[in-house]
């Protein structure tokens, strides 16, 4: 049985499905007589990102203790990051270029987008398994974006500790005037589409080497990992590396080159790498989309 | 199930869990007497017992089951002496075969942990990735500070440092979750009916998997650290006090955290008290940085915790061998142990009296 034949099959039940009710005109599927136009564009695309994140918010809040103690938890998972970092500044107060200040903007930085990132596109770091589980099948019978359907209709909880963090830190820490905090804003938002660009690179591997999750989330923390860390420290091979293979240091560099001074030729080049690895994320998802087989499991999302 | 387990599906090679072997252990009566290979081989409980459910409730009531003595224990569970005719009577003290029985638990945690080793070893490859960037950073700071040693340490030692903390923190078993997830589920009642002591069979399940998967986590790390820095000059008779600080800073961190798990008989979720507790072992605990950097008020409020005695330890016993400190720190660390386990003790004893069941 061809894809085709697969997804036809999954199709005739699709209709019946009920959703959502915040998403079901974003992403109702076309009637066989053709009468349901699909909707496209950036708008439309807009509209379901916030139309899932309001539904994703609302299903998490009913679990409210849990809700809040993933919240809690994340808040303590990052604060031990920062107070490690205190800790090493107060006995050694310079690293290379970098300050203790630096490194505060680096976290709060890091965190933010990350919780953006894992907030609205919830998918990207678990986009692997269903890749090969053969969960596309739900996603490929509806008229919209396959790609940015799967990756925000699920949200990571605990990046709300995340935004939180980050953005308290900003605020407390990072000198917030009303520019900076502009460009901060700015920052986040790149940074998070660099992430989910790296993610859906990553995952994408399942559909070439099949059981790629280990590596893909290995992969994963190590972009997190590395981007954590000042760009100070990484020389030679390394520092090569962090700017290509695992391009961490475009993250990294932000509290200094942005933030601290304003590099016009540094912030180019990170709009540039993000712009790459966007198309690249695209490009990459589409030609394995080609290979992707269903595995003949019928789902269906209540 | 245990005699078809023995006879077909053991046969086959299938594996059982530490909890098959106490469901084994269920009819071991108060007389010593054996019955030979009814069940399953390395299970101690089926070598004293498979005397069924008639004899059931006696060891349960004395090792800190539930005590019910309801007789939960089937006769299906062992074979008649009638049908092998091969009773022999125990010789081995009670209080050893009691030993023995924990052993074979861990023995069985091992074996099920180290089964899929090479998975284990992939997963943890993140580990070299944790010591690369650690490598880095401290070769950096060295160069920068100008001093061949901090805090007495080299910036070889300080690696290896980190190599053992990373490897205890990301190896041992994050036991409160499955605590809290007995409790919670209610799962914590058939568990009480076994005739082994809950506290000790979880510690012995605990340590099974942590000492394999700190051991992949060593490995990784350790062949990072010598291809970056090289070894480190550390004498052979140090080996059997940091491998015994090791394994005492696991008890710590088990009863810690089994304490944590338990108080989901209080309370609806516990994951604050976790996620505290492992902020706590990360920094305090000396994880991330050796509490010798600390600032003097902050270094003393960590030497006070037990925390620093699961990480910190064993991690600068090894790092900075000196013949005259491995019995301060060991000590120190059996004073931890006995404090935590009556805290956890008493968690458990006041939690089991809230304990409600009803119907099976």
């Amino acid at each position: 049985m061809s894809t085709a034949d697969k997804v036809d099959k999954v199709d005739k039940g699709a209709n019946r499905r009920r959703r959502p009710d915040g998403v079901e005109g974003l992403i109702k599927a076309p009637s066989s007589d053709g009468a349901e136009p699909a909707k496209a564009g950036l708008f439309a695309d807009v509209r379901l990102i916030t139309a899932y994140a309001r539904l994703n918010l609302q299903a998490a809040m009913e679990y409210r203790a849990s809700f809040i103690s993933q919240i809690f938890g994340m808040f303590l998972n990052d604060g031990i990051w920062l107070a490690f970092w205190w800790l090493y500044f107060t006995e050694f107060p310079v690293l290379g270029s970098w300050q203790r200040e630096d490194v505060v903007v680096l976290w709060a930085v890091l965190a933010t987008s990350f919780g953006v990132a894992t907030g609205l596109f919830g998918n990207a770091l678990g986009l692997s398994g269903i890749i090969l589980r053969g969960d596309l099948d739900y996603y490929l019978v509806l008229p919209r974006d396959v790609l940015l359907h799967a990756l925000v209709s699920r949200m990571s909880t605990s990046a709300w500790g995340d935004i939180a963090f980050g953005t308290l830190v900003f605020i407390a820490f990072g000198g917030a005037t009303p520019g900076r905090l502009a460009l901060y804003m700015l920052s986040v938002l790149i940074v998070a589409v660099f992430f989910v660009s790296f993610f859906v690179i990553v995952n994408s591997l399942a559909f070439f080497i099949g059981s790629s999750q280990g590596i893909s989330e290995q992969l994963q923390m190590t972009l997190v990992h590395f981007a954590s860390y000042p760009t100070t420290i990484f020389q030679g091979a390394a520092r090569v590396v962090l700017f290509t293979l695992i391009p961490a240091g475009f993250i990294s560099s932000v509290p200094v080159h942005v933030l601290r001074r304003f590099h016009p030729g540094f912030f180019a080049a990170l709009v540039v790498a993000t712009l790459v690895l966007a198309v690249a994320a695209r490009a990459v998802f589409n030609w394995g989309l080609r290979r992707y087989e269903s595995g003949n499991l019928v789902t269906g999302r209540i | 199930m245990t005699v078809r387990l023995s006879g077909g599906a053991e046969a086959q090679g299938l594996r059982c869990t530490p909890g098959d072997c106490a469901e084994h252990g269920r009819g071991q009566g108060r007389e010593r007497r054996c019955q030979r290979k009814a069940g399953h081989g390395h299970c101690p409980g089926n070598r004293s017992g498979g005397r069924g459910g008639d004899k059931g409730g006696g060891e349960r009531g004395r090792e800190g089951g539930s005590g019910s003595g309801s007789g939960i224990g089937s006769g299906g569970n062992g074979v008649s002496e009638s049908q092998t005719g091969a009773v022999v009577v125990a010789v081995v003290p009670r209080s050893f075969r009691s030993v023995s029985k924990y052993v074979a638990v861990l023995a069985l945690s091992v074996e099920n942990a180290a089964a899929y080793f090479a998975d284990t070893l992939v997963r943890t490859i993140f580990m070299a990735v944790v010591i690369f960037v650690f490598v880095l950073l401290w070769r950096t700071t060295y160069s920068v500070t100008g001093h061949p040693t901090i805090a007495g340490f080299s910036v070889a030692q300080m690696i290896w440092y980190l190599v053992i903390t990373e490897s205890i923190i990301n190896g041992r078993v994050r036991y409160w979750r499955k605590m809290d997830e007995e409790v919670r589920s209610g799962q914590i009642a058939y568990s009480l009916n076994k005739p082994v002591n809950y506290l000790v069979f979880h510690y012995a399940t605990f340590l099974g998997e942590s000492v394999v998967k700190v051991g992949a986590n060593l490995l990784i790390g350790s062949a990072v650290a010598l291809l970056m820095v090289g070894s480190i000059s550390v004498p052979l008779e140090a080996a059997p006090f940091v491998i015994a600080s090791m394994l005492l800073g696991l008890t710590v961190d088990y009863m810690t955290e089994a304490a944590i798990g338990l108080l989901a008989f209080w309370v609806e979720d516990t994951a604050p008290f976790g996620l505290i507790y492992n902020c706590l072992a990360l920094i305090l605990g000396g994880t991330l940085l050796p509490l010798d950097l600390f600032p003097a008020a902050l270094r003393s409020v960590a030497a006070a915790l037990p925390m620093n005695q699961v990480v910190y330890a064993p991690a600068r016993m090894f790092a900075s061998f000196s013949s005259s400190q491995p019995f301060a720190i060991l000590m120190g660390q059996v004073a931890w142990v006995v404090v935590m386990g009556c805290a956890l003790s008493c968690v458990f004893r006041l939690g089991r009296r809230r304990l409600d069941v009803n119907g099976g």
